[in-house]
């Protein structure tokens, strides 16, 4: 196999075009959405594309721009509102669903809202649909409140929850801390009010699901039809795709109603913060390839004994259950330590890199793999079983992991939710790639 | 609840040809372990365990008497190389078998697959996952799509270097969905340092936990999963696999559903083969402490499980992790039913002071599941022994 | 000291105080039961044959019509001061039934019993007959035979919040109704340490396939001659229950009653799921704070606004008025079983209301 030597840098840098199309340029590390405080959004219905190849109907969330008041396509999940604790954030809404959709309405779990505006439903107040012509405070309704603490939540239809839930009305809150923590570094990122939430990059986790009959009822109008007690998904998503469509970048043009993707990546030692939310109605064990992570907190609060503690309470496993309506942040890393070899390749002489676990350096590999015509070869497999290592590859594969990362499953444990209508491979499928130091990811 | 739909289970049955084609063409069944030198698949040296298991196809015997088609790993330990396929095609077991390695060895893990006998138009490569080890690398960490994974008549040899003691499973990731509801599943566990040593009148543990606090007298494995018949009769009589129907009507333990989980034979399949070794038997004597390693690798259904001992389930690891907080607090957890999601492991201490001799229940409170497909009574059930000082 | 305090849903729900029923047994709790079938008439207006469990009011078994069954059955207490539960069982039903309460040691259990499945022509009670491996268990404790009266001593009865269940062939038995929480706190409105609370309410899930239940009380249901229906693997639930009601159920519209819960008041809920499939209670607007599972303090109390509460899990968590009254929330069932065989709105949701005595 191949060890890594000088020419390995320059060959990096010159596969880095030919990676880069394919994973794309986005900056790594941030979630993108709507950052501010007064939030405009629409209710209308589109179509969203499966992996199987596949379409759907869906009802979404459009944002209309202050500025230009201009509305767009709406888009599943709802945008992601990015917040300021201690900042008051309203949010209107208005309602173009199509003709006997009927109202339709946001909760917030775990936020105390004012609601004006629409009439009163069974959980908050709803807006009527624009076509009935409302007039007056019919037209929209608004949706206050302050959020106290930061973290990350959701939101989601009020009115015929179980339907309109399915059918794709909901997204993310995130609020981010008003100040840095005490004893914490400005320039450094916080997920909560405490040192010990410190991270590095933040990844979003919003998990769904479908059942197609739902949405093929909505779609020929057949309301009465609709029965939710044989309820049966064949179709799962993070961040409103399927795998593999949440390898691409965000806002791709061929998926215009599921801008967001789902490609975590990041350097050995590096802190990663995911953003769990609950979005549907099933519990989904997601479980993550290549180390332990620590949830450091629930719906929003951390584990902690006592109020000041931080995560004190954290715990660390490699599955954790995403329950309906309910959020978790967790933190993940990984260096490679104790593998028993050196994961770089590297020759007792080299220098160490960064979090390298310095006992393992220029310890061999511990056994002969097979010669290529004895296996088959992932489509992300470099061809070198070392960090940042290529090998020869056979014809016809893919080549790509041209900067030869560590790529990890993080997935949904119920394996049949890796699949879409039926198509292995689907569903709630992601990787975290773990790029050798000198390869640049923002 | 019901499936929508239902796929080919009343197609007729091919007559099976078995083939032991030879595999000889480009065959590589190597068997990596250092440190041995007469050949017999054991390390002189201490510090190294070293395991050889097949890939492949077999049957087994639900507990109502319906033999279903099954993919799992075989035991090859101690097989020369040059007999691996030969002997160990047909032969694969439910649940895999157990791997047990002490903190601080290493083990080399040889997986030899020898190609699906009953399914000769398949090629599938086979991998080993080691669910939850930390800080993996992809070449060893079966995942098929970032590394390397053996074709049929050939071996591949995982390398891991067990430093982080706990409960853990094993299954084929390739085609995850299908191999796994296939039965490629099997225990395994790292034992801590901290064996050997007396600590609160214990001498063995769960984790290093310092205090004798996951000290145990005897444990058990409680490998929870599930099949869904009509999958694994479409893949037996060559049909499209049902995935969107997915649903899983046998739910086990340790690869059986009850009553043949009290059953301390192996139960045969049609072959007359005992593919079904592991009996799911709990037994210790009043007063003693009971660990239960318990995962659920169904890929369908979550199991909610409780006893009927009227001692709580004492949850003190989870994920192959001690439950105590980043600075040393106890978040260890004491219920009465606990769920455990597809993927997630439970260390689970039954203390056993002040139970009456006699017969208790394991069960899943998800009550439909104690079901052997239409026949009740079954399912996902097993006993507790308690036996007099 | 303790009063008698009858709190009723639609005539389903009491929550009775030990005093009234002890018969002299000084540290027990003691009660008569029977159990029997009866007809649910769901919120649409369906009815469905149901297993329950009701009090016999003069703790005699003698006079008829004194004890109607409900589902669930009636919420037990056993005083803070008890170390004794003592439960006598008419059985009304036309097979055994057992009792068995998880968690908790049922002292003068003599059973567990098994029988020659399919055929339950015999039957052997205590263990297993040696060397049988095709015998099942059909009751995990010992069983009460049709028309006779059976005792279950529960000794060093625990605190806390746990359910009664049939523990005879539990997959039918529980499934058709045969379950009702029992409660015991530490002390007076002091649910555990450092716990107390104002008011209270239980709060039960469970879920009803009526194709199911109906084949049961036809006799048309599992391993006998003629059946339907063999086992409830590819059960589909049709209506979903909170304390035995759907919504829109007049006592779903203010699930905690009327009583007391405004500035600062603490009302404690008891989550039980006795029904057979997770649930997520969910609060929409509050966060609460949970203490306890599965009759257990937690060492660190939990902020949440939603959990999931698996098969057979007992949550307790305490909700303190935010705010002046009126206001009221939504409690509901966040996996979204809305609805009545199909039919939005319906099923578990509910809300929790302030509440103002008028002496205050």
């Amino acid at each position: 196999m191949d060890r890594i030597g000088k020419q390995h840098h320059m060959r990096v840098a010159l596969l880095m075009g030919a990676f880069l199309l394919f994973f794309g340029t986005a900056a790594q590390g941030a979630i993108v959405g709507e950052v501010g405080s007064n939030f405009k959004l629409v209710a209308k219905q589109d179509v969203v594309v499966t992996s199987d190849g596949d379409s759907t109907i869906i009802w979404g969330l459009a944002v209309t721009n202050s500025a230009t008041g201009v509305t767009g396509r709406p888009q599943y999940p709802g945008p992601t509102l990015i917040v300021t604790q201690g900042v008051p954030v309203t949010i209107t809404l208005r309602n173009e669903l199509p003709d006997q959709a009927g109202n339709v309405s946001l909760v917030f779990p775990g936020q105390q809202v004012t609601a004006n505006g629409g009439v009163e439903g069974l959980m908050t107040r709803e807006v009527l649909q624009t076509h009935l012509k409302p007039t007056g405070a019919f037209i929209e309704v608004g949706y206050t409140f302050t959020p106290t603490q930061p973290g990350t939540y959701l939101y989601r239809s009020g009115t015929r929850q179980d339907l309109q839930v399915e059918m794709g009305l909901f997204g993310a809150l995130i609020v981010r801390p008003a100040a840095t923590p005490a004893g914490g570094d400005p320039a450094k990122k916080y997920a909560y009010n405490h040192v010990d939430t410190e991270y590095d990059r933040e990844f979003l986790y919003v998990v769904s699901e479908m059942d197609p009959l739902i949405h093929r009822q909505v779609e020929e109008r057949r309301w009465s039809s609709i029965n939710f007690t044989t309820y049966f998904p064949t179709n799962w998503f993070i961040n409103g795709r399927n795998y593999p469509d949440i390898l691409a970048e965000n806002f791709v043009p061929w998926l215009p109603t599921q801008p967001y993707n789902c490609q975590p990546r990041m350097h050995p030692g590096e802190k990663v913060l995911i953003r769990f939310v609950g979005a549907g109605r099933q519990t989904h064990p997601m479980h993550f390839h290549g180390n332990d992570f620590e949830t450091i907190a629930v719906d929003g609060r951390l584990l902690s004994s006592a109020p000041g503690a931080g995560p004190d309470l954290a715990w660390q496993a490699t599955t954790i259950k995403s329950v309906p309506g309910q959020t978790a942040d967790l933190v993940w890393g990984w260096t490679g330590k104790e593998l028993g070899w050196d994961i770089y390749g590297h020759s007792p002489q080299d220098p160490l890199e960064p979090h390298e676990y310095a006992p393992n350096h220029g310890k061999p590999f511990p056994v002969v793999l097979p010669p290529r015509d004895a296996v088959t070869y992932g489509p992300f497999y470099s061809g070198s079983p070392f960090l940042g290592g290529e090998g020869e590859l056979p014809p016809g594969h893919g080549g790509l992991n041209a900067a030869g990362g560590y790529f990890y499953m993080w997935h949904s444990h119920t394996e049949k939710e890796l699949t879409s209508n039926d198509i292995w491979p689907g569903g709630l499928i992601s990787f975290m790639i773990v790029e050798h130091p000198d390869v640049p990811i923002d | 609840m019901k499936r929508r739909t239902r796929y080919g289970s009343m197609i007729v049955l091919l007559t099976l040809f078995v083939w032991l084609c030879p595999l000889a063409v480009s065959a590589n069944v190597l068997v990596q372990c250092p440190g041995d030198t007469n050949g017999d698949g054991i390390s002189e040296d201490p510090n190294i365990v070293c395991r050889s298991i097949t890939g492949g196809d077999g049957y087994t015997t639900m507990a109502d008497g319906l033999g279903l088609y099954i993919f799992s790993f075989g035991d090859a330990e101690g097989v020369p190389s040059d007999r691996v396929i030969a002997d160990l095609t047909l032969k694969a077991q439910l649940p895999a078998p157990t791997i047990v390695v002490k903190q601080g060895q290493e083990l080399y893990l040889t997986m030899t697959n020898v190609g699906m006998a009953v399914r000769p138009d398949l090629f599938d490569p086979h991998t080993v996952h080691w669910h939850g080890f930390p800080n993996a690398a992809p070449i060893f960490d079966g995942l098929p799509e970032p590394s390397p994974s053996a074709n049929m008549g050939n071996s591949f040899t995982y390398y891991y270097n067990a430093v982080v003691p706990g409960t853990y499973f094993y299954h084929c990731h390739v085609e995850a969905a299908e191999h796994m509801q296939m039965g490629m599943i099997g225990n395994l566990w790292v034992t801590p340092k901290q064996d050997g040593t007396s600590i609160g009148g214990f001498t063995k543990f769960a984790y290093n936990d310092g205090d004798g606090s996951t000290g145990y007298d005897v444990d058990f494995p409680v490998l929870l999963t599930g099949f869904d018949s009509f999958f694994h009769i479409a893949s037996d009589t060559v049909q499209a696999l049902p995935f969107a129907a997915m649903f899983d009507e046998y739910p086990m333990i340790n690869g059986r559903g009850y009553p043949d989980t009290i059953n301390p034979n192996d139960i045969l399949n049609q072959d007359g083969f005992g593919a079904q070794k592991e009996p799911s038997l709990i037994t210790a004597t009043a007063g003693q402490r009971i660990l239960l390693r318990v995962c659920n690798i169904s890929t369908t259904h979550q199991y909610t499980f409780a006893t009927t001992l009227g001692v709580p389930l004492k949850v003190v690891g989870r994920g192959a992790a001690l439950l105590r907080g980043p600075d040393g607090k106890d978040t260890s957890m004491v219920v009465n039913v606990l769920n455990v999601g597809g993927g997630q492991a439970y260390d689970v201490i039954l203390d056993t002071s002040g139970v009456a001799p006699g017969t208790y229940f394991l069960y899943t409170t998800d009550l439909a599941n104690l079901s052997n497909g239409q026949q009740e009574r079954g399912g996902i059930m097993t006993e507790i022994v308690i036996n007099p000082l | 000291m303790f009063l008698k305090k009858t709190i009723t849903f639609q005539g389903f729900f009491l929550f009775v105080c030990l005093l009234t029923i002890m018969v002299g047994k000084a540290g027990a709790a003691e009660y008569w039961l029977q159990v029997g079938a009866a007809e649910m008439t769901m919120a649409d207006g369906s009815k469905v044959p149901v297993w329950g469990f009701g009090l016999d009011q003069d703790s005699n078994f003698t006079t008829t019509g004194d004890h109607a069954v409900s589902v669930p059955g009636p919420a037990l207490r056993v005083g803070a001061d008890d170390k004794v539960l003592i439960i006598h069982l008419k059985n009304n039903l036309s097979e055994p039934v057992s009792l068995n309460i998880l968690g908790q040691n049922l002292t003068n259990n003599s059973g567990p019993v098994w029988t020659n499945f399919p055929n339950d022509t015999e039957t052997w009670s205590g263990a297993r007959p040696a060397g049988n491996y095709t015998a099942r268990v059909r009751s995990f404790t010992h069983e009460t035979l049709p028309g006779q009266v059976g005792e279950y001593r529960w000794e060093s009865f625990r605190s806390g919040t746990y359910m009664l269940q049939s523990a005879t062939n539990p997959a039918k038995q529980v499934q058709m109704g045969m379950f009702l929480p029992v409660v015991k706190d530490v002390g007076q409105k002091l649910a555990y340490t450092d716990v107390p609370y104002d008011s209270e309410v239980v709060v039960v899930f469970h879920e009803i396939d009526p194709t199911i239940q109906n084949a049961i009380a036809a006799g048309t249901y599992g391993a006998v001659p003629g059946a339907t229906i063999g086992s409830s693997v590819d059960r589909e639930a049709k209506y979903f229950l909170m304390n035995g009601m759907s919504y829109p159920d007049e006592g779903l519209q203010h699930i905690n009653g009327k009583v007391a819960l405004y500035e600062g008041k603490r009302l404690l809920i008891r989550f039980i799921n006795a029904g057979l499939d997770t649930h997520v209670p969910q609060l929409q607007g509050l966060y609460m704070t949970l203490w306890a599972e599965d009759g257990t303090r937690y060492q660190y109390p939990k902020e949440a606004y939603g959990f999931s509460l698996p098969t057979g899990k007992t949550v307790d968590a305490i909700l303190v008025s935010p705010k002046e009254p009126p206001w009221h929330y939504p409690l509901y069932d966040a996996r979204m079983n809305l609805n009545n065989n199909g039919v939005y709105p319906g099923g578990m949701f509910s809300y929790i209301r302030s509440s103002v005595p008028d002496h205050r």
